[in-house]
């Protein structure tokens, strides 16, 4: 059978990249995750891409257009948010081991910061959340996190002070990329004395607003420049529950989820099972952060964390040499936020990282990564495990 | 609170009997014929068992606080000077759990599991929001 692999991985500027358009940022990113893998445009036969703010529905085939990509037999659109690039990349690698696409690229980017559209605005564009149900009431995506944070609190007796740990150590790990947005240290007092967003979230619990494109290239083992380099899927799961938060916490009635309890349990079981491999087997780990409380409920839900201890999970096991190295670039707290595409440098990072080519950031000997996506109120997930060519 | 700048539902066949008993000053639901439940948000069927069988059911209109959240900050939203705006969750006495708004209240009584009551806030001639303050 034949077995997909990521090829190659590549990321356009980010930050605030008004010199470029957001067509040029996605092209820029394709062009380096082809060349990456060894790969030329005219070898890609398979294109998914989230089109997001201010994109057309069809964007996907406009910048296939652009590349000169000009059969496929895979030009889709994946639609979830941050959790996209997700639920791309186990469409891709479906696509490669069943023979319909030789080489898949996946390719997303956006211009949030110097773009069109700014701040939680975007949402009525989008409809990600309930129009008629919920946004009527002033709800903001902050608002909809901090509605789980407050209920969290409330189950686990966790703290403001135990959120902003997983701010805390995110940023440190900021300050070893000088591609990162935010790399000066702070402390859990900065992040409580940042403003309140929406109570309990402060600013600093918030993921960054940011233009940039990242894309990667999936393809049969071996067929890339460098089987070396290439990154090998040990195991993927997803799980998705709903985007209305009364029905979200409500469960399914069978009292193993609610708004607290995700089912990333679901998705991480599914990758796990698949992987042969333990919790203590993983050697870094990405945890999407579009929020601080975004990650707590996945380190708990995932098994790395007691209840309520995510914090201190992240202060004590953490940092580059502790047990988990957690969001080595930066996350989308510190690193960048360019919308769904964000979720995409978390894999680009742990493709770095077990190629060992994350340079300072580095996990000495990292081998085995584990990168999760999520979108809507922490309700829709990926669970990937990523490891080193065994070429 | 002053008013929101609210960006308003759509109206539907599926759902014009919520809003007309809202303008009425009354909460119903759908209740369902097959399984007993009511549900919320309202739709074509029933949440819980799928059922068309259905009848629109007044509600007592009180419930508990099951979260919230003061929304300090929404710049490039409609209602951005609006703020601060409260947004509870609302487990309804029937057991549904829905987003509302708290008004008229003291800051203990913003807390997880605090009796609270439904009130309506009229937005135009078609939208009458049920919101709702503490339970006396």
């Amino acid at each position: 059978m034949t077995e997909a692999v990521i090829a190659g991985v590549g990321e356009s500027k980010i930050g605030k990249v008004p010199e470029l358009t957001t067509l040029g940022i996605i092209v820029d990113a394709a062009l380096k995750a082809i060349a990456d893998a060894g790969l030329k445009v005219q070898d890609i036969d398979g294109i998914i891409l989230h089109p997001a703010f201010h994109m057309s529905p069809r964007y996907h085939i406009i910048v296939a257009e652009t590349l000169g990509i000009y059969v496929k037999t895979l030009a889709d659109t994946e639609m979830a948010g941050g959790a996209s690039y997700g639920l791309a990349l186990e469409r891709a690698k479906q696509a490669v081991e069943s023979g319909l696409c030789k080489n898949v690229l996946l390719v997303g980017g956006e211009k949030l910061a110097t773009g069109h559209l700014s701040g939680s605005a975007m949402m009525a564009s989008v409809g990600a959340h309930n129009l008629d149900w919920e946004y009527p009431y002033g709800a903001t995506i902050p608002s909809y996190y901090a509605l789980l944070a407050q209920r969290y609190f409330h189950e686990t007796g966790a703290t403001e002070a135990d959120l902003a740990e997983i701010a805390v150590m995110t940023r440190r790990h900021a300050g070893r990329n000088p591609r990162a947005t935010y790399r000066d240290p702070i402390t859990v007092e900065d992040v409580l004395a940042s403003p309140i967003i929406s109570s309990p979230l402060h600013r600093l619990d918030c993921s960054l607003v940011s233009d940039g494109a990242a894309a990667y290239v999936v393809s049969a083992k071996g067929a890339s420049g460098d089987p070396n380099r290439e990154v090998e899927f040990l195991g993927i799961g997803q799980a998705q529950s709903y985007y209305h938060m009364g029905q979200l916490a409500e469960g399914a009635g069978d009292g193993r989820h609610d708004l607290v309890h995700t089912v990333v349990d679901v998705a991480g079981d599914r990758a796990f099972a698949q992987s042969g491999l333990s919790r203590d087997d993983i050697d870094v780990a990405m945890i999407y952060d579009s929020f601080t409380v975004t990650v707590a409920v996945q380190l708990e839900d995932l098994g790395f964390a007691e209840r309520g201890g995510a914090g201190a999970f992240m202060r004590d096991h953490g940092d580059l040499g502790g047990k988990l190295p957690i969001n080595t670039h930066g996350g989308l707290l510190s690193f960048a936020h360019p919308g769904a595409c964000g979720g995409m440098m978390s894999f680009v990072e742990a493709v770095h990282q077990v190629r060992g080519e994350a340079e300072d950031r580095q996990v000495a000997g990292a081998e085995v990564a584990l990168v999760t996506s999520a979108s809507a109120v922490a309700s829709n997930f990926t669970v990937s495990i990523l490891g080193a060519s065994r070429a | 609170m002053g008013t929101i700048h609210r960006p308003l539902p759509t109206i539907t066949p599926d759902h014009v009997r919520f809003w007309e008993a809202a303008r009425a000053g009354r909460m119903e639901l759908q209740r369902c014929n097959d399984c007993g439940r009511f549900w919320y948000y309202p739709g074509p069927v029933c949440h819980y068992c799928s059922s068309r069988d259905f009848t629109w059911t007044p509600v007592s209109g009180k419930g508990t606080i099951y979260s919230h959240t003061v929304l300090e900050r929404a710049k490039g939203n409609p209602f951005e000077d609006d703020v601060p705006i409260t947004i509870v969750l609302v487990r309804l006495e029937e057991g549904p759990v829905m987003m509302s708004n708290l008004i008229d209240y003291e800051p203990g009584e913003l807390r997880i599991d605090a009796p609270v009551v439904v009130d309506y806030e009229r937005v135009d001639d078609e939208v009458t929001l049920p919101v709702f303050r503490p339970a006396a």
